[in-house]
């Protein structure tokens, strides 16, 4: 059972650079030349700095909610909001308010519009709510009666830096790496700021020249990159003690500064939400206009997103329930191998997904399926599933294994544990998935140019082609309608996990 | 009835449980006694199918238990009460009810919380409960079951000592000519209340 799910995980999050590899036997090996190492580094540094820059601020931000936020109410986390909109959403965000300042304060037009530091604000905006979410996490599994006890011998400031940052390491650095790999095998923002980056020359490469083999060879050096980060990044991981919600409340008093940092990150977690809606109300009144010929693409976008939610949901949770597990006596180097393989299809860019996905459809039976929606939904699903699988994992982490063990042994009828007990406390876990990943299909570039069928464009492609070459009043339409979709999303989540907290996590075991 | 042989159970670097044997007759009541971390919870999960021995068996009525929790003929209260949160104190004490008919269940619901006295907290979740009327829930829900052998991990941790002695006496009665018991605990006075035959465990032996 636990192989069959392993299977049914790894073969299609594989399946893109497997098929590419063995269909590409013989192909030419592409040069590697002196701009192309450059490009790699450029992809590298875009994504070194967003890594920085958002862990810097999650760090801050994070303290910041978890000492003055209402630990019980979901408004802690409200910075999620916006998370999965579209990182083209920001870059237009970033366009908008240097025009608009531009008009009172001339001097803001000389801020630039194009190049690496953009870039790298950019990304940094749109992978921050991650960021300071897994930096909070981290906070919440510190031992609160350990945190006190320190705090009786040291400073709060030196307290945190001392005890607590070290614990939140291991996750930080996991998050990073993952912020990292998003970084590095996207084009779509460096595009947008005029930056050309090796995953672009991946795309340019097949455009030209059509092998896909090919593409799979010159991804070879970015995809080593990225697996060497994830191997540095996740491996901290394996030493950390298994999550347990801590439960106690801590007031720390740290220092002015300090304070004042935590009150600076939470200031850009809100600038994170508002930038992007203030910058598109200017053309409200242009959106009616716009919305209408978009009728269609969103129509394909929703198709879309709801197919690939639908196949890779349950194949994120058989593979996020494994990984949850603790692992057997004697078993942790499996349990290791089988995160890094895990997490190994993050290191896919999105354009090679495509190929490989597009390679397979017209290689096989399958090929009928290319003028349908159900390609890119598979596409998507393929490309998406590490994160569905990594979602879930963090909400399983929480669940409490006891209560499941309780109920195997205390049931009437085989699967009584499972449907009333096991899937329950799965079902947040499952929402969150699902719409995240349905809200990260919506706004996907790297796959859906590649997928989708002549004459069915997503909204996400529509957009990303505004960009480029349409009026700003167009593209802020369409922005914004997927910033009302992402909002109506982030809501219906908000309403369907909301009372679900207590469904057997470890924090409910406090009674009154 | 249940013949434990030669159990071993290591975790990391230790033994939690080593060639650990006893056996227990039809409506037996045993307890365990014995410090903590000396592999007491580790043989009831043992015993119960939670967790898997390194060595050794377990039989019932010369049988090998089934590797299938469910299938053992066992319930258990845990240390922790490890109730389910999004059902009722009703529902979860009905989980494992072996009867299908409707008001049948309904009524051994209320039966036993109003044994446990907790009748009147049915429709409240676990956590709108205290600690203690939890714990009474666990064990209204592990009787409920009716299987052959209870396994109870000292399930009156939670309750105060006037209430302990009260529901140890109840759980007694409820037992009586249904199950057999083997009772974890630290408490003598408990042990000798309950049980009828005493165990001792030391660093996972039985001790004399």
């Amino acid at each position: 059972m636990k192989k069959t799910r392993i299977a049914l995980y790894m073969i299609p999050a594989l399946l893109p650079p497997i098929w590419l590899l063995l269909s590409g036997q013989g192909a030419k090996m592409p040069v590697m030349n002196e701009r192309r190492w450059g490009l790699l580094l450029q992809s590298a540094e875009i994504a070194a700095g967003s890594f920085l820059l958002c862990c810097l601020i999650a760090v801050f931000a994070a303290l910041g909610l978890f000492l003055h936020f209402p630990k019980k109410k979901m408004l802690r986390w409200f910075f999620m909001i916006l998370a999965p909109l579209p990182s083209y959403i920001y870059a237009l965000t970033y366009m908008n308010l240097i025009r608009f300042f531009g008009r009172w304060i001339p001097s803001f037009l000389s801020v630039p519009m194009a190049g690496l530091l953009p870039c790298i604000l950019v990304e940094t905006m749109a992978y921050l709510p991650f960021a300071v979410a897994i930096a909070l996490i981290s906070l919440e599994q510190a031992d609160g009666r350990e945190w006190k006890a320190a705090l009786l011998m040291k400073d709060a400031d030196l307290v945190y830096f001392q005890i607590i940052l070290p614990r939140q390491l291991p996750y930080l650095l996991a998050m990073g790496a993952v912020i990292f790999i998003l970084s590095v095998t996207d084009y779509s923002i460096p595009s947008l700021f005029q930056v050309n980056v090796y995953a672009m020359e991946i795309f340019s490469d097949y455009s030209a020249m059509g092998n896909s083999a090919c593409s799979l060879q010159l991804a070879i050096p970015m995809m080593a990159i990225s697996v060497a980060v994830l191997l540095l990044g996740v491996f901290p991981l394996r030493n950390v003690k298994r999550p347990m919600a801590a439960g106690e409340e801590v007031h720390p008093n740290h220092s002015p500064l300090m304070k004042g940092l935590c009150y600076l990150g939470v200031g850009i977690l809100f600038l994170q939400i508002l930038l992007p809606i203030l910058s598109l109300l200017p053309f409200i009144k242009e959106m009616a206009a716009e919305f209408v010929p978009a009728w269609e693409e969103m129509f394909h976008s929703m198709v879309t997103g709801i197919l690939a939610v639908i196949l890779l949901t349950p194949i994120g949770a058989g593979m996020a329930l494994i990984l949850s597990e603790r692992p057997e006596k004697g078993k942790n180097n499996y349990a290791v191998i089988l995160w890094i393989l895990t997490l190994l299809p993050l290191s896919i860019p999105g354009v090679l997904s495509g190929i490989g996905v597009l390679k397979f459809f017209s290689d096989t039976p399958l090929a009928f399926l290319r003028n349908h929606l159900a390609m890119p939904a598979i596409g998507m699903a393929i490309r998406y599933l590490p994160f569905s699988a990594l979602i879930q994992f963090g909400c399983y982490m929480r669940m409490d294994r006891d209560k499941i063990l309780a109920a195997r042994l205390l049931e009437s009828r085989k699967g009584q544990a499972f449907f009333r007990v096991k899937l329950p406390m799965m079902y947040p876990g499952l929402c969150i998935s699902a719409i995240v990943v349905f809200l990260l299909t919506l706004g996907d570039v790297g796959c859906a140019l590649m997928l989708m069928p002549p004459g069915k464009e997503p909204l996400s492609v529509k957009i990303y082609n505004y960009l480029h070459y349409g009026a700003s009043e167009t593209v802020a339409g369409f922005c914004l309608l997927q910033v009302i979709c992402c909002l109506l999303c982030m809501s219906l989540l908000y309403f369907a996990v909301k009372g679900h907290g207590h469904a057997g996590s470890k924090a409910s075991d406090k009674t009154i | 009835m249940l013949e434990v042989k030669h159990l071993t159970k290591q975790y990391e670097d230790r033994n939690a449980v080593s060639d650990l044997s006893f056996s227990l007759t039809d409506l037996e009541r045993v307890s365990v006694q014995g410090e903590s971390g000396c592999g007491k919870t580790t043989l009831l999960k043992m015993i119960a199918g939670l967790v898997m021995p390194d060595e050794g068996e377990i039989l019932m009525d010369g049988k090998t238990l089934s590797e299938d929790p469910h299938l053992r003929q066992v319930s258990m209260v845990f240390q922790d009460s490890l109730l389910w949160d999004h059902m009722t104190i009703e529902e979860n004490i009905l989980f494992g009810s072996p009867y299908k008919e409707k008001g049948k269940r309904k009524e051994q619901a209320a039966f036993l919380a109003d044994i446990l006295e907790i009748g009147e907290l049915l429709q409240r979740y676990p956590y709108q409960v205290s600690g203690g009327q939890a714990r009474r829930a666990a064990i209204a829900r592990a009787i409920a079951c009716e299987k052959r052998l209870l396994l109870l991990d000292e399930p009156f941790s939670n309750l105060d000592k006037e209430a302990r002695f009260r529901i140890l006496e109840k759980v007694k009665k409820l037992c009586e000519g249904h199950s057999a018991i083997l009772f974890v605990t630290h408490s003598r006075q408990e042990a000798e209340m309950l049980c009828e035959r005493h165990l001792r465990m030391e660093e996972g032996k039985l001790v004399k």
